[in-house]
This record gives structure tokens, C-alpha cells and sequence, in this order.
């Protein structure tokens, strides 16, 4: 490449980035830990273990019924589930607003689902499972399709061999597919934590109460402005960001460390 | 005994297959690239499932059989047999130490230092495969599958990305363990001088059919067909009386006249050239032949080009010359 143009390259690159993390800047430039002590103490605290709480409860539910799924679209040979894949790009590409007004219409109490639910004496409107509901649909498609590549990155012939040496599939897939695609599988549950502790389109509208996180900044953003919104906002960055930030690193030093 | 009969469709060929290896013996599937062996053995191994019909049992216990309803088709994992591909698949994320455990939980700790120390391994054991060179890795995925004390060992090229001295010794291994074990072994090879070196008896297999099964002496001195010669390397073809040709290989000329070994012939050398650490002399014959042959040369033979010498053909097969031979070998036959 001649220099000139590599420069041009760098500068554009340069700037890019500058642009995607300037917004960043502002928490610097208009926040302060006393602030983020304060909403904390009001209704940031409770939002956010309510947040926290139904993350997990959906992070299980994702690793449950997403693992499985992710390990048949990537070594199902049967052509249903190439067009299983096709189709579950539907839930990842929904924009969430969407995602809520159609569980709205399957788990309320008029829904298929909804009805079902009430024979439990369980609802999914305005309530912890609806929330948990509508975080499993934002989120589980990330880690399902990042579930599907971790074990399609896994050479078949380590399965083979262990298969040879008179390992059956379920212990095969423990002690030589699970490790081997455990990084892969990390960064997806991770993103997929940050997806649905940050979800908000489908959950604002199935559940406007209990207040998550992400409806509370909201809440304060329309009641009480930009000034309480924002520490609440930085309170869900602390939350969301640390855990993908932490294990793309790892896996990165991994990558090294192996190269070398 | 391990016996072995399927059917498996291939794109361009069926590969149609009846063997049987008695234990404790070592069979080479022995042939060009792409004749079927490497299917052979993943069918044996029970990782190739395409058979059309199919029969396969090792010592009575029968693993395979696609004539009885339900049909009967153990899982690899419990057919006892140990499966070892070209690349040796390691798992990246164990020691030495635990990729040799990996499927050989009942091994004492006693068993494990003795086997260890057989292998060569013992200073090893705490590395990683990436720290491994290819030959070691190749002899931990070895002692990986014998740890198992798998009752037959299936073994597709496992030696043909090592280099020269690699290859030997992990060859020298095998047959010190092979002994040590009573091993029963089906090795894939295209590589003649390994199936040579290894086998109590060559498959010789082609577009997925056994073209002839001997021991390497047998099928050196007497291949069945041309094709089975031309896989064993004989290179030429000499016209004989009576529309019958004489095969002739590289490795079966010796010079001077000794004709109780074979036909003798007068030629004179066209150049010196090196094949595989040996010297061949290229060698125009006079008449009635007038064909060109190469042949190994001893380290004793002091040959130069233009030397004229008398050479003998130690018991060259013959074969009819028949249109398929001439078309397949050239117009000068």
C-alpha cells in the first residue's frame, strides 16, 4: 500500500474510533461517583438487583435450551436445520419493540401462552417472569448463534478419536467439545448477558412494572431528566459491560498465549 | 479374528470388501490415492455407516450386520477398536499425561509408568500437544489408543506427514509393541516400503476392490495381474514368447548373466540418477528389446554412463499381453 494512502487509512481509522467511543466521554465529562451513589441509594439500587436477578434467571434459561440448539444447527446434517437457521435469524434481526408487542399478544392473558400460564396461577405481564420472558427473546439468539460457530470451530476428528477410545457421546462431549468450545461459548453467554441486561424495547412493553434497570433510566429520563437518568445509565454500563469486556480479553491473551 | 465384508457405494466406484485378519496379525491396505482404503477402515471403525450391505465381527462378537432385522450396528465406542488418523488430534487442552489416560482409567499407576517408559515418553508428561513435535505427538496419539488395549488398532496413514527418520522410528515402535500386545492391526498406507516394513500381509486394493492379499514376499514375486504389479512397481513390460509379456521391476534387476534366476539382457547406461537414498542406473537395452529400464544399483556396483552391461531378470512375473495391458502401458509393448 503506498504510504499515502496508508496514512489516509490510519487517520479514518483513527477517527472512527474516536467517534464510537466519544459518547463514553461524556461520562467522564458530566458524572461523578457521588452521583452514582446517590441513584443507587434511591431507586437505582432496587432496579438494578431487580435487573441483576431476572438477568440470571434468564442467563439459565439461555444456557438450557440455547446450548443444545446451538450444537444441532452446527452438526445437524439434515437439511431442516440449515433452514432452521435461516429462520432463527427472524427473533435476532426483530427490532425488540416488536419482539414486546407480539408476546404481548402470546403471553398475555388473552395469549395462548398467557392462558396457559394462568392455569399455574403465573402471569407474563407486568411481572418478574414476564420480564425474564422478554430478556430470553432479546438475548438468546446471540448465544445461540455464537454457540452454533464455538462448536462448529471444534475439529470433528477430536470427537472421532475420543469416540475410538471407547468414550461414549455425552462424556465425549463433556471432556473434549465442551472445553474446546468453551471460550467461544464464554464471549457468547457474555454478550448475550449484556443483551439481556440491557433489554428494554420488548420489556418496557410486556413489563412497564417491576422496574428493570434499563426502564428505570427511562423513567428517570421522562420524569426527572437527564441528570438522575444518567447516573442510573452508568450504573447499567458498570453492570452490563465488564463481564463480555473481561472475556474477549481473556480470550484474547488465550489466543496468544496458545500462538506462542 | 476379526472379519469384515460390506458393501459401501462410493461416487465413482462400489467399494465391495471381504477380509479376515487373525489376531494378533498386521493387514495393510495397501494402494494409490482415493482406491477406498481410508473408507475401509472408517467403515471397520464404525465412523463409515453408507454401506449398502454389510458384515463385520471381531472374534464372534458380531458388530455389524445389515441382514438380520433389526439391524445390528454397535457404536463405535463400544467396538474396542482404537482409530488413529493421519493427524494424530491430540487434545490441545490436556497434558501428554491426560491425553494418555484419556480412555485408560483402569491402567495402575504402576501399568502407567512402565507403558510410559516403553513409549519413550517419560519426560514428556507435563507438555502440552503445542510443545510437542510431530513425531512425539504422533507416538502420544499411539500409546493414547494402546493405553485402551484396544482389540484391534486401525491406523489410516498415521506416519505420512513425519519426516524419513520420524517415520522410522515410530515404525520401529509399533512393531516392538506389536509384539509386546499382540496386536491386531489394520493399517491404511500408500506408501509400499511402510506395508513392506509393517505387514504379515499387503491388501492390495484398487477402485475399492481387493485386487490380490499376500505377504510382501508373495505379492513381490508373484502379483496376480498387471495393475497389482504396477501398485508393487514394476515399471516395465518386456514382450515374451507367446503373447505374454514379462513384468519388470526396479528392485529385481541384478547384473551379470544368471540365467537359473531369470531372462538376461545386454544394455548399455544412459545416465545415473537417485531415487529414495539409492542409485539407478537408466539402462537402453539392445535387441530383441530396445526399451529403456531403470535399476537399483548396490553401493558396491561401480556403474557409470555408457557402460555396457549384461543384466539378469530375477523371476519376472508373466502376463498375457492383452489390449487392456497395451493400451494402458503404450504403443512399444
Amino acid at each position: 500500500m503506498r504510504p499515502r494512502l496508508s496514512a489516509l487509512n490510519t487517520l479514518v481509522a483513527l477517527w472512527s474510533t474516536l467517534f464510537l467511543l466519544s459518547p463514553l466521554g461524556v461520562l467522564v465529562v458530566h458524572l461523578s461517583w457521588p452521583d452514582i451513589w446517590q441513584v443507587w441509594n434511591t431507586q437505582g439500587g432496587q432496579a438494578l438487583r431487580m435487573s441483576v436477578q431476572t438477568t440470571l434467571l434468564a442467563m439459565v434459561i439461555i444456557l438450557v435450551f440455547g446450548t443444545p440448539l446451538g450444537w444441532v444447527l452446527s452438526r445437524g446434517n439434515a437439511r431442516v436445520w440449515r433452514w432452521l437457521e435461516f429462520l432463527l435469524l427472524i427473533p435476532l434481526l426483530m427490532p425488540p419493540l416488536v419482539i414486546g408487542l407480539l408476546l404481548i399478544y402470546l403471553y398475555g392473558p388473552y395469549g395462548v401462552a398467557g392462558r396457559l400460564l394462568a392455569l399455574g396461577h403465573l402471569s407474563a405481564t407486568n411481572s418478574l417472569l414476564a420480564v425474564v420472558v422478554a430478556q430470553v427473546y432479546e438475548a438468546m439468539p446471540y448465544y445461540v448463534f455464537a454457540a452454533q460457530g464455538a462448536f462448529s470451530q471444534v475439529d470433528q476428528g477430536f470427537e472421532r478419536a475420543s469416540l475410538s477410545l471407547g468414550v461414549p457421546p455425552v462424556k465425549t462431549f463433556l471432556r473434549v467439545t465442551l472445553p474446546l468450545s468453551l471460550p467461544g461459548l464464554t464471549v457468547g453467554f457474555t454478550m448475550a448477558f449484556a443483551r439481556a441486561i440491557g433489554a428494554f424495547g420488548a420489556v418496557i412493553v410486556v413489563a412497564y412494572y417491576p422496574h428493570t434497570l434499563p426502564v428505570s433510566v427511562w423513567i428517570a429520563l421522562q420524569e426527572q431528566g437527564l441528570p438522575v437518568a444518567l447516573p442510573l445509565a452508568a450504573l447499567l454500563l458498570i453492570i452490563s459491560l465488564p463481564l463480555p469486556l473481561v472475556a474477549v480479553l481473556l480470550r484474547r491473551l488465550h489466543h496468544v498465549a496458545s500462538t506462542f | 479374528m476379526l472379519r469384515v465384508r460390506f458393501e459401501l457405494p462410493r461416487k465413482s466406484f462400489v467399494i465391495s470388501i471381504d477380509l479376515q485378519v487373525p489376531t494378533g496379525k498386521t493387514y495393510c491396505l495397501y494402494g494409490p490415492s482415493a482406491a477406498g482404503k481410508s473408507s475401509i477402515l472408517a467403515a471397520i471403525a464404525g465412523f463409515e455407516r453408507g454401506y449398502s450391505t454389510g458384515y463385520v465381527d471381531l472374534d464372534g462378537r458380531v458388530l455389524v450386520d445389515t441382514s438380520t432385522q433389526p439391524q445390528i450396528d454397535i457404536p463405535v465406542w463400544r467396538r474396542q477398536m482404537a482409530y488413529l488418523e493421519q493427524s494424530a488430534r491430540l487434545f490441545p487442552h490436556l497434558t501428554v499425561e491426560q491425553n494418555l489416560l484419556y480412555g485408560a482409567s483402569h491402567l495402575s499407576r504402576s501399568e502407567f509408568v512402565n507403558f510410559v517408559d516403553e513409549l519413550g515418553l517419560k519426560d514428556y508428561l507435563n507438555f502440552h500437544p503445542s510443545q510437542l513435535s510431530g513425531g512425539l505427538i504422533q507416538r502420544v496419539a499411539l500409546g493414547r489408543s494402546l493405553a485402551t488395549r484396544p482389540a484391534v488398532l486401525l491406523l489410516d496413514e498415521p506416519f505420512s506427514a513425519l519426516d524419513w527418520n520420524s517415520r522410522h522410528s515410530l515404525q520401529d515402535l509399533l512393531l516392538r509393541l506389536r509384539h509386546r500386545f499382540l496386536l491386531t492391526m489394520v493399517l491404511v498406507t500408500h506408501q509400499l516400503t511402510e506395508a513392506q516394513r509393517l505387514a504379515d500381509q499387503i491388501v492390495l486394493v484398487d477402485q475399492g476392490q481387493i485386487l490380490q492379499i499376500g505377504t510382501p514376499t508373495e505379492l513381490m514375486e508373484t502379483p496376480t495381474s498387471w495393475r497389482a504389479a504396477q501398485l508393487l512397481g514394476y515399471r516395465h513390460l518386456l514382450p515374451a514368447s507367446g503373447q505374454k509379456a514379462y513384468a519388470i521391476h526396479t528392485d529385481r534387476i541384478v547384473l551379470g548373466d544368471a540365467p537359473n534366476l531369470g531372462p538376461t539382457a545386454r544394455g548399455k547406461v544412459a545416465e545415473i540418477i537417485w531415487y529414495e537414498g539409492q542409485q539407478r542406473a537408466r539402462v537402453e537395452l539392445n535387441s530383441p528389446w530396445q526399451e529403456t529400464v531403470e535399476m537399483s544399483l548396490s553401493a558396491r556396483d561401480n556403474v557409470q554412463p555408457g557402460d555396457l552391461l549384461a543384466l539378469t531378470f530375477v523371476r519376472p512375473p508373466l502376463f498375457p499381453l492383452t489390449e487392456e495391458i497395451k493400451s494402458n502401458y503404450g504403443t512399444h509393448t
